[in-house]
């Protein structure tokens, strides 16, 4: 284990954690609130939830600077639930998610992401994207001409204004300028406080009130399992993304756990599930965060913000956190995965847009990453099993032919393996030399096998050379030409 | 052979760990290893964008534009450290002390000391770092950090260098010194050196006569000195003055890091008052 003191994670970067936590505190608003109304609840379960999991993470997490809150692609797996059960099943789901993932924590679950391929990451990054803008579609559509101006607006103010000052976050700047305007005209717009509850109170310590009861458990496992998966993927792959950004490592397991922890504290003090943010931890970093104090007070400002702001906040027309929301689409977006289309090998590509597609139609990113991963492994199975070769020479006075195998013999290459050899031709006798070659499974082993039964069968004398190593111990253990039995039991098979 | 791992920095104390190391790599005998840990840089460094807004490639742009940063830091660093180990190298031959091992490397000083320690015998260490200055009313954090993390005795230089003739052993009959005590029983080498034994604890008579006899076989001369009354750390701290002892060794950090920050650490009090070098075991 590393050994980082506690005071560098905590208070190396002191000024700069504490601006880059206010900036990430003003852009977390509009989303725990855009999040809410995705997921179908009160826009304060997701600003509970926000600060919750914020503040927790910062404390228990394994990567000091990320961000974590309500998000997106938790939100999305959480609308059926919410639809058919209500919200106090959903904090039961929340609780138990946590659950689950400091259990995945605990059996050091967290190595598996070194399964999903970077394909797999761009796919899932621009499946959110897209989710996302996907998930602002119902403010934009039958709505007034206003609604479309003040998005452009919008728009137009957070990427022009950090031309003007890069001091005050452009998203805030947004926000506030259309609240006055739609205020000061009167406009008729929707506004924040047109979708539901927002906090006037701390978050207050509740059990939800569900029925403990069996049948309770198997409503709301399905969905935590589902949140459980989605919110460890986010997070380790935010996770990455944050130790590449800032060149240092972290811990995965640890982070497994934080999260766990963190939703648990969230759904006892009714918040819904989240996980680690691309968008936010990026601009986190882009604002200097680096250490765990960045992520403390990113959730204690953004409480603070809406239990003092409750009221303007309740002003904020929709708009303004559409425009938010497409900025945090556009920059989730791997833009470079369009540029890169027509270089990259057609499996990595199939690989990414398989992703999008299962993701983008199920509305489930821990279905289109687990296609993902199995299409990489289809196709990295494949790719290796190209690494076969068979040569062969004959000593026509000897009657005698030697096979040198190379490469990789496997459940995918085991064919082409058995297709390498004449059984026609007669022999004397054959060597096979393996020196080069791999055997790595029982199907190998079986055409292994099939290759020296159908041999002796012909009447024709087989030697075998240089089994290395590694196939010698799987050929010892699997074998079975070396019994006497070895023809019966093959044909039984 | 046996050798030293001494820290280097840029700090004020830096000639004078290589004094030391000097010293004590001839008397010993041993060999010396210079080290210095480049600081990660990328934790100090920040874009000054507080827009909080996301462009498009935002991640691809953030990752180069911080590399870019890191890097052009990293090369001033990398050719300072050389200019350190240099500058070291230097100080060692006036002494007569030739060829060195260097050691470059990045990192945290703590976890590159925990990676190589079991290979040397003695650390040596400034008292301060070189972001604080000789007048500075706190220890180095890194001192604290490498004793508490370290297994190996740490030699702390101080800010002034005199040779070394008495050396006092504050006994307390704990773990950590009797560790003292076995080191100079294992080092007869350096018993030209006079000896004091300051029984400090309420230790029973017959470990402290153990020790005494321990360190006169190795062939030391023993003054043995018992003060049981008032705070341990000023009663060293008078029998430091009073008998002129030019070297300190004792345990360290006995007690938990959280314990300290609220008690205080009796082992830092020392470190900062002490005029002389110390020698710290775990």
């Amino acid at each position: 284990m590393s050994y980082i003191p506690l005071k560098a994670e905590w208070l190396a970067n002191t000024k700069n954690d504490l601006l880059a936590g206010m900036v990430v505190a003003l852009a977390l608003i509009p989303e725990a609130i855009a999040f809410s109304i995705i997921a179908g609840v009160d826009p304060k379960i997701g600003l509970y939830a926000s600060f919750c999991i914020a503040v927790v993470t910062a404390i228990v997490g394994g990567r000091p600077g990320m961000i974590s809150a309500a998000t997106g692609a938790m939100a999305l797996v959480m609308v059926t639930l919410v639809k058919e059960h209500g919200l106090e099943y959903l904090l039961a789901t929340t609780i138990l998610t946590g659950v689950l993932q400091i259990i995945a924590g605990a059996l050091k679950l967290g190595g598996l992401i070194r399964f999903v391929s970077r394909s797999v990451m761009t796919g899932f990054v621009n499946a959110l994207a897209i989710l996302i803008f996907m998930a602002q579609l119902p403010e934009l559509t039958g709505v007034h001409w206003q609604v479309y101006a003040m998005v452009g607006f919008g728009l137009a103010i957070i990427y022009l204004f950090p031309y003007l000052s890069k001091a005050i976050p452009s998203p805030l700047v947004c926000i506030v300028v259309l609240t006055v305007l739609s205020v000061a005209m009167g406009l008729d717009v929707r506004t924040v406080g047109d979708m539901g509850e927002l906090p006037s109170t701390l978050p207050i310590f509740l059990l939800p009130q569900v029925p403990v009861t069996l049948e309770t458990f198997w409503i709301i496992l399905p969905y935590a399992l589902t949140l459980m998966t989605v919110g460890l993927l986010e997070s380790l792959m935010t996770a990455i993304i944050v130790d590449d950004l800032t060149d240092t490592p972290s811990d995965k397991n640890k982070e497994c756990r934080g999260q766990g922890i963190a939703n648990i504290v969230a759904g006892l003090f009714g918040g819904m599930a989240g996980c680690a943010m691309i968008g936010q931890s990026v601009i986190n970093i882009k604002s200097g965060g680096r250490g765990r104090l960045s992520t403390l007070f990113a959730g204690m400002f953004l409480l603070f913000l809406i239990v003092v702001l409750g009221p303007l906040v309740k002003q904020i027309p929709m708009a303004a956190l559409v425009s938010v929301m497409i900025m945090v689409s556009i920059g989730t977006f791997s833009w470079s995965s369009l540029k890169n289309f027509r270089t990259y090998p057609r499996s990595s590509n199939i690989v990414m847009v398989s992703t999008v597609a299962v993701v983008v139609l199920t509305h489930d990113l821990a279905r289109g990453v687990f296609v993902g991963v199995l299409l990489s492994a289809i196709f990295f199975a494949l790719k290796v099993s190209r690494l076969l070769a068979v040569t062969s020479d004959l000593d026509a006075g000897a009657h005698k032919r030697t096979y040198v195998v190379h490469g990789q013999v496997f459940f995918v290459s085991s064919a082409q393996f058995l297709e390498a050899f004449d059984f026609k031709e007669v022999l004397e006798a054959v060597t096979i030399d393996l020196h080069r070659a791999h055997f790595w499974d029982l199907s190998a082993v079986g055409a292994l096998d099939k290759v020296i039964l159908k041999f002796r069968r012909e009447g024709t004398a087989v030697e075998l050379l240089g089994l290395n190593l590694a196939s010698s111990t799987i050929i010892d253990r699997l074998g079975q030409h070396q019994n006497p039995d070895a023809l019966d039991a093959l044909i039984e098979h | 052979m046996k050798k030293l791992l001494v820290c280097m920095d840029g700090s004020a104390y830096a000639d004078n760990v290589c004094s030391y190391a000097a010293w004590l790599a001839k008397t010993l005998p041993a060999g010396i290893a210079l080290l210095h840990v480049m600081r990660r840089n990328s934790e100090l460094q920040a874009t000054k964008d507080l827009s909080g807004s996301l462009g498009l490639g935002a991640r691809g742009n953030l990752l180069e534009e911080l590399t870019k940063l890191d890097e052009s830091v990293s090369k001033l660093n990398q050719r300072k450290g050389q200019l350190i180990l240099d500058h070291g190298q230097a100080v060692l031959s006036t002494t007569g002390v030739s060829d060195p091992d260097l050691l470059h490397r990045r990192g945290s000083l703590v976890e590159t000391i925990k990676d190589i320690e079991s290979k040397y015998e003695v650390i040596v260490i400034g008292k301060r770092g070189e972001h604080a200055g000789p007048d500075s009313v706190e220890l180095g954090s890194n001192l604290e950090n490498v004793a508490r993390a370290s297994a190996k005795p740490i030699f702390v230089a101080n800010a002034e260098y005199r040779p070394i003739h008495r050396f006092l052993i504050a006994f307390d009959g704990k773990g950590s010194a009797q560790k003292a005590v076995d080191f100079f029983a294992h080092h007869p080498s350096l018993n030209h050196l006079e000896c004091h034994l300051l029984s400090v604890g309420d230790e029973p008579q017959q470990t402290v006569q153990g020790a005494v006899v321990m360190l006169k076989n190795a062939g030391y001369s023993v003054t043995t000195h018992i003060e049981k009354s008032g705070p341990i750390d000023k009663q060293i701290g008078e029998h430091l003055e009073r008998h002129s002892i030019d070297w300190l060794a004792m345990g360290a950090y006995s007690h938990s890091p959280l314990r300290n920050f609220f008690l205080g650490s009796k082992t830092a009090s020392l470190l900062l008052n002490s005029k002389v070098p110390v020698i710290l075991f775990r």
